[in-house]
């Protein structure tokens, strides 16, 4: 992904910049679904040490299985953080083992933007604390053997 | 060796051959993770492969004594570069490895209670070790914080290094703020309570005169690949009195003597510590990086580092809410400038940067304890080398003022 130039030498808008269009900064300074709550059907912490990155996610699902509330608290980068607001809008009404099949390429359809190998961890970050709660809350939810 | 008068870093660009094909579309500012590797390196082990590529120190036909007088004429090359008996340099994978070979060997000497300080600037592979024998050791281990200036609190050292203190080990330059450490004095303190003193030349080697002598180290470790060698190849000094009492710690081809089916005794210096068939043609290409650097001259590419780091320093400051880390103007700085812009993280930084054909690293760079003692996430760097010009700098500059205004700071 070289960037455009024109004769001027100024650049145009470069694929990468696409991330940072005015609605995905909107997220990032002004995340959805920001804050905790109080009694979860489950959450999880997930954290991108090489970021510094670092998410908890709180699922309220209803008696059908879908999710009736998310909220996400925490602190990471631009993408990061928006990557996880669009996905709280998202995924408000969804069976929640729906919403944990969701991978890389929702969130680059969510993102609208192609995502680089060295950043798809720090989009993924929200979506992975979703899908590993998800995993816990089921394991738990099981009829010991 | 004739040494150039100055560095023309427009020239010099045409000998790496990454550069030389992006032309001015890559401004390549990451020197401190891996240098680029000029044509003379690649050619030598080319000519390795292609003309002599065999195994060293055992066949008796030409390729092999071929083979073998190369990689050992690299030991000596490498040698002389470090100021060294070459009976103390041990080829390694990189700084890593003899980082972890220093600890090791270092090691053998320690008992419980036994202290060992080291700095909060270090890189992860000169800390880690450390926190690994201290636990299994029951080793104290402690840290030498830094100044308000981010320099390191020399007199905070002084009070840490104590007769209870049985190894020092610190980095020469710090590869994530530019900071420059002061070994010879460290070197200094050490030795007087009679402790081992382990020095992580891994961002100094290359960059500035690094003589082992003159740094009273009794181990220090340099990557090769920060210093126009390949990637895989990295050196070990010991002292050679230590690395004599020392027991090897890799066994196998190469580094023995005798085997019998009840045990073996080991070979001579240096091969005791080089077990099985080494990197043949990352230690001749390290070699060739040497003689490179030796033409440029050290001092020149200390020189030349210093000022565009001084320029870069400078024109980053321009720009309304950056905070340059590390060593403040005027203060001595290594070819490194460690910045953040606002709240940009890091990472977002480095991705607009990218496309703008800035190659830069953001985030912790492998000293994590640092950032967090600096309360930050991480930072973005720009690290220098010869090919380096202004213009990479102006490029680098104006790409974080676009940035600035693609987050609307």
């Amino acid at each position: 992904m070289s960037p455009t130039r024109r004769r001027g030498g100024t650049p145009l808008t470069t694929d990468t910049e696409l991330i940072y269009r005015e609605n995905i900064l909107d997220h990032y300074r002004h995340p959805r679904n920001f804050g905790r709550l109080s009694q979860p059907t489950f959450s999880r912490h997930e954290a991108n040490w090489s970021c510094g990155d670092d998410l908890e996610v709180f699922v309220r699902l209803d008696r059908a299985g879908r999710v009736a509330e998310i909220k996400f608290d925490g602190r990471g980068c631009a993408l990061s953080l928006a990557a996880m607001s669009l996905l709280t809008e998202k995924i408000v009404g969804l069976k929640v083992e729906k919403a944990a099949k969701l991978g890389l390429a929702d969130i680059v359809k969510l993102i609208g933007a192609p995502i680089g190998a060295g950043r798809s961890r720090c989009a993924l970050l929200g979506l992975t604390a979703l899908q590993r709660g998800a995993a816990e809350n089921q394991i738990k939810k099981a009829p010991s053997s | 060796m004739t040494t150039v008068k100055s560095l023309n870093p427009r020239i010099l660009r045409k000998q790496f051959p990454m550069l030389a094909r992006a032309g001015r579309h890559c401004a390549y500012l990451d020197s401190a993770a891996s240098s680029q590797t000029p044509e003379t390196v690649i050619r030598a082990m080319d000519a390795y492969y292609r003309e002599f590529r065999a195994n060293v120190h055992r066949g008796m036909y030409p390729a092999s004594e071929r083979a073998t007088a190369a990689y050992e004429h690299a030991r000596e090359r490498v040698a002389e570069f470090l100021n060294a008996d070459p009976k103390g340099i041990i080829f390694t994978r990189g700084a890593t490895e003899a980082l972890n070979l220093a600890a090791a060997l270092a090691a053998q000497q320690l008992k419980p209670g036994d202290e060992v300080v080291t700095t909060v600037l270090e890189h992860h592979s000169n800390m880690v070790p450390w926190q690994q024998f201290a636990k299994r050791l029951g080793l104290k281990l402690k840290y030498v914080g830094l100044t308000p200036e981010q320099a390191l609190d020399f007199n905070a050292a002084a009070q840490l290094i104590t007769a209870k203190t049985k190894v020092v080990a610190a980095m020469h330059v710090s590869n994530a703020l530019g900071t420059v450490l002061p070994i010879r004095r460290l070197s200094e303190l050490a030795h007087r309570r009679g402790a081992t003193f382990i020095v992580d030349a891994a961002q100094s080697a290359g960059h500035r005169p690094v003589d082992v002598q003159e740094l009273g180290c009794d181990y220090l470790a340099v990557a090769g690949h920060k210093m126009f060698g390949p990637t895989g190849v990295g050196v070990l000094y010991g002292r050679p009195e230590l690395l004599q009492a020392a027991e090897p710690i890799s066994f196998g081809g190469d580094m023995i003597s005798e085997v019998s089916f009840e045990g073996a005794t080991w070979n001579e210096l240096p091969w005791k510590f080089e077990a099985g068939t080494p990197n043949v043609a990352g230690v001749i290409g390290l070699g060739a990086a040497v003689d490179f650097i030796g033409r440029l001259g050290l001092k020149n590419i200390q020189a030349h580092e210093a000022k565009l780091a001084a320029y870069a320093q400078k024109r980053l400051l321009a720009i309304p809410k950056v905070r340059v880390y590390g060593p403040p103007p005027g203060v001595e700085r290594a070819g490194v400038v460690s910045f953040r812009i606002g709240d940009i993280h890091p990472h977002d930084l480095t991705t607009v940067l990218a496309g703008q054909g800035i190659c830069v690293r953001g985030g912790h760079h492998c000293a994590m304890p640092l950032m967090r003692y600096l309360k930050i996430s991480g930072t973005t760097r720009a690290s220098l080398s010869i090919y380096n010009d202004e213009r990479d700098i102006d490029a680098l500059v104006a790409a974080v003022e676009r940035a600035a205004r693609l987050f609307r700071l």
